[in-house]
C-alpha cells in the first residue's frame, strides 16, 4: 500500500496469468456428447505482484474460485498460461509440476471439508513435508509440525488429535499450518475466513497478515468481502462471469469504482460513518448462467448505466488510470469527458 | 424401539458369527467323530444321544461333518471375499477418481456382469474352470467383483472432490498416494459393511455351486456337498438335510444380520441414534 502503482515491484509479478479460460464441457445423453461449455473462467489475464495481496472479488458463481484452481492447476484449465518464473504451469505435465506444487500453496473456505477426517493434525500437516523430502527424519517433520502450529496459535498436543475435535477458527489454522509446512512462495487463500465468526475473522486475516510479512507470501485472496479487501489488499480485480470487469490498486477501487458492477459492490458495504449514507445501488435479478452468457458485455441486462449498445458489442479491458483497466464502454467515454 | 430391535438383531448376528468362527477354530477339539470315517452299520440313524444330529447314508456322523464343514466354508468366504475385494476396490477407486471415458466403460461392463444371475454367472465360470472346491472360491469372488467395484466408485465419487484431497494434491501427492493414503481410508466403512454381507452371500453361492454338483470331491464335508449327496433320503430321513441346511441358514442370516447392524453403526447420520 506503500508503494503506488507507478512505482515498478523490484522483481516484478511473481505469477503472470494470461488469457485463462477453463470452460466445463456438459456431456448429455448416452453417448455423453458435449452439448455445451460452462464459460467459468473466460479469458482472465492477471499480474500476482511478490509479496503482496492480490483480492480477486465477485459473486458467489463468477468463477473466482475456479480461477485460484486453474492456477494452482487443481483443475486443468483450457487454454491460456499461467506464467511462474520461466514455466508455462497450464502446459506442464502433471509430473513436472510435482515437485513445483511445493511453492504454490492453498487455504480453503470450507474448514470443515479441508482436513482429512481420518489422519491425525500431525500427519496431514506433514504430508507435504513428506512428499517434498522437507526435514531429515520424521522425528524432525514432527518437531516442524509442532512449530508451525504453535506459530499459527495452537498447542503442541494437537499434534496426535484429529479433526473433528477442532473447531473452525481452530480448523483453518490448521489448514494454514498445512499450507505453511513446505515452505511456499504462494497462497491462495480461497475465502478462508468466510465461513468464520466474525470475531474469528479478524484473527485470522491478522495471522495471514503477519505470515505473509515473516515468510514473504504473495496472497491471491479470493472474496466476496469487501471489507476482508479493504484490510488486507493490495491490489483488487473484480470479477463477473468469468471475465475481470475492473482491476486497480486497493486505494483506486474504494476511491475511484469506475464499473458500474464494482460501483454497485462497493455501495453495498455498511459505513463505519453515521449520516453519510450513500446511495445504494440495488442490482436486479440473478447471475446469468455461464454456460450462455448474455451477448456483449455480460453485465448489461443487471447494469443502471446499460445503454442500447452494450448488449452487442464485446467490451474490452481499457486502461483508463495507471494501473487502472474498466472493462466498460461507458465508462470509458465518462472517464476520457471528465 | 426400533433401536433396541437394532441392537437385538445386531446382537443375534454377532452370536451367530462367532458361533460360527468357533466351530472353525475348535471342529477339531468339539467333533466326536471323525468326519470322514464310515460306520457301515450306523447308517441314517436318527438323532441321539451318541450321534446329536445324527448319521448319514454311509454312517458319517453329521455333527462332525457340520462343524467340519465350517471350516470349508470359512476358507471359500475368505478367498471368495478377498478375491472380489483385491480385484473390486482398485477398479472402483480408479474408475471414481479418474473418470472419463474408461470409467464409463467399465462401468457399462459391470452392468453387463450385475445383469447375469450371480448363481448362472459364477457356473459360467465354473464350466470353464472345471469342478473343484477351489474353483468354486475362484468364481464366487469372481462374481462379485462388479458390486463391490461399483459401491467404491459410488463412495470415490463423493469423497474425490472434498477439498482435503485437493489438499493432498497441492501437496504435491500421486494420485496412487491420493487413493492410498487420503481416499480409500474415508471409503472403508460401506467396504467393510459389504465385505460382512458379502461373507454370507458367497457361502451361500458357494454351497449352491457345490449343491449342484460342481464342488469337486462328494466326500468332503462342504455344507452344500453335504445337501446333494444326501438329497434323497429327505423324505424319510429328514436329519441328514436339517444339519447341514440349518447350518448354512444361521450362518448367511449371522453375517448378514451383522452387517446390517454395521452399516448403521458406520453411517455417520445414524451413528448418533445408535
Amino acid at each position: 500500500m506503500q508503494e503506488s502503482s507507478s512505482t515498478p515491484v523490484p522483481n516484478g509479478p511473481l505469477i503472470r496469468v494470461r488469457d485463462l479460460r477453463t470452460w466445463y464441457p456438459v456431456r448429455r445423453g448416452v453417448l455423453q456428447a458435449i452439448a455445451g461449455h460452462i464459460r467459468a473462467v473466460d479469458g482472465v489475464s492477471l499480474d500476482i505482484p511478490a509479496g503482496k495481496t492480490l483480492a480477486l472479488v465477485g459473486e458467489s458463481g463468477c468463477g473466482k474460485t475456479t480461477a485460484g484452481k486453474s492456477i494452482l492447476r487443481l483443475v486443468r484449465p483450457t487454454s491460456g498460461q499461467i506464467l511462474y518464473g520461466r514455466m508455462d504451469l497450464a502446459r506442464l505435465p502433471e509430473a513436472e509440476l510435482r515437485p513445483i506444487r511445493r511453492d504454490l500453496q492453498v487455504i480453503f473456505q470450507d474448514p470443515y471439508s479441508s482436513l482429512n477426517p481420518r489422519l491425525t493434525i500431525a500427519e496431514t500437516v506433514m504430508e507435504g513435508m513428506e512428499i517434498h523430502g522437507i526435514g531429515e527424519s520424521g522425528q524432525e517433520r514432527r518437531e516442524r509440525a509442532a512449530e508451525l502450529l504453535e506459530r499459527v496459535g495452537l498447542g503442541h498436543d494437537a499434534l496426535g488429535r484429529y479433526p473433528h475435535e477442532f473447531s473452525g477458527g481452530q480448523r483453518q489454522r490448521i489448514g494454514i499450518a498445512r499450507a505453511l509446512a513446505v515452505q511456499p512462495k504462494f497462497i491462495v487463500c480461497d475465502e478462508p475466513v468466510s465461513s468464520l465468526d466474525v470475531s474469528i475473522q479478524a484473527q485470522i486475516l491478522n495471522l495471514l497478515k503477519e505470515l505473509q510479512e515473516e515468510f514473504h507470501l504473495t496472497y491471491l485472496f479470493i472474496t466476496h468481502d469487501l471489507g476482508v479487501v479493504e484490510y488486507l489488499a493490495d491490489q483488487v480485480a473484480v470479477m463477473y462471469l468469468g471475465k475481470i470487469v475492473e482491476e486497480a490498486s486497493c486505494e483506486q477501487i474504494f476511491d475511484r469504482p469506475l464499473h458500474p458492477y464494482t460501483q454497485a459492490l462497493l455501495s453495498a458495504v455498511p459505513s463505519a460513518q453515521p449520516g453519510s449514507a450513500s446511495r445504494r445501488i440495488i442490482l436486479k435479478g440473478d447471475v446469468p448462467s455461464p454456460m450462455h452468457p448474455p451477448s456483449g458485455c455480460p453485465f448489461h441486462p443487471r447494469c443502471p448505466a446499460a445503454e442500447a449498445g452494450c448488449a452487442r458489442t464485446e467490451q474490452r479491458l481499457a486502461e483508463l488510470e495507471t494501473g487502472h483497466r474498466v472493462r466498460c464502454s461507458v465508462a470509458e467515454r465518462k472517464h476520457r469527458a471528465s | 424401539m426400533r433401536r433396541m430391535q437394532h441392537h437385538f438383531s445386531g446382537g443375534v448376528g454377532l452370536a451367530l458369527v462367532t458361533g460360527f468362527f468357533l466351530s472353525v477354530l475348535l471342529a477339531g477339539a468339539m467333533s466326536p467323530q471323525d468326519p470322514y470315517r464310515q460306520e457301515m452299520e450306523e447308517q441314517l440313524l436318527p438323532p441321539s444321544w451318541e450321534h446329536l444330529l445324527g448319521t448319514d447314508d454311509l454312517g458319517r456322523d453329521l455333527l462332525s461333518r457340520v462343524l467340519h464343514g465350517a471350516r470349508i466354508s470359512c476358507l471359500i468366504a475368505l478367498v471368495s471375499v478377498n478375491t472380489a475385494l483385491i480385484l473390486g476396490v482398485p477398479w472402483g477407486l480408479a474408475c471414481g477418481y479418474f473418470g472419463g471415458r474408461i470409467d464409463l466403460l467399465a462401468m457399462r461392463l459391470i452392468d453387463v456382469l450385475l445383469a447375469f444371475p450371480s448363481i448362472l454367472l459364477a457356473i459360467l465360470i465354473m464350466a470353464a474352470l472345471g469342478p473343484s472346491l477351489s474353483n468354486v472360491m475362484v468364481a464366487v469372488g469372481l462374481v462379485h467383483v462388479p458390486l463391490y467395484a461399483r459401491q467404491v466408485r459410488a463412495s470415490v465419487l463423493v469423497v474425490r472432490d472434498l477439498d482435503f484431497v485437493a489438499a493432498s494434491r497441492a501437496a504435491g501427492a500421486t494420485p496412487v498416494r491420493v487413493l492410498a493414503r487420503t481416499i480409500l481410508p474415508n471409503v472403508l466403512s460401506p467396504i467393510i459393511v459389504l465385505a460382512t454381507l458379502g461373507t454370507g452371500t458367497a457361502i451361500l453361492e458357494a454351497a449352491g455351486l457345490s449343491f449342484l454338483g460342481l464342488g469337486g470331491e462328494p466326500d468332503i464335508p462342504e455344507w452344500g456337498n453335504m445337501l446333494t449327496t444326501t438329497r434323497q433320503y429327505v423324505r424319510t430321513h429328514p436329519w441328514v438335510s436339517l444339519a447341514p441346511g440349518f447350518a448354512i441358514t444361521l450362518t448367511v442370516l449371522g453375517f448378514n444380520l451383522l452387517g446390517d447392524h454395521l452399516r448403521d453403526a458406520l453411517d455417520p447420520r445414524t451413528r448418533g441414534r445408535l
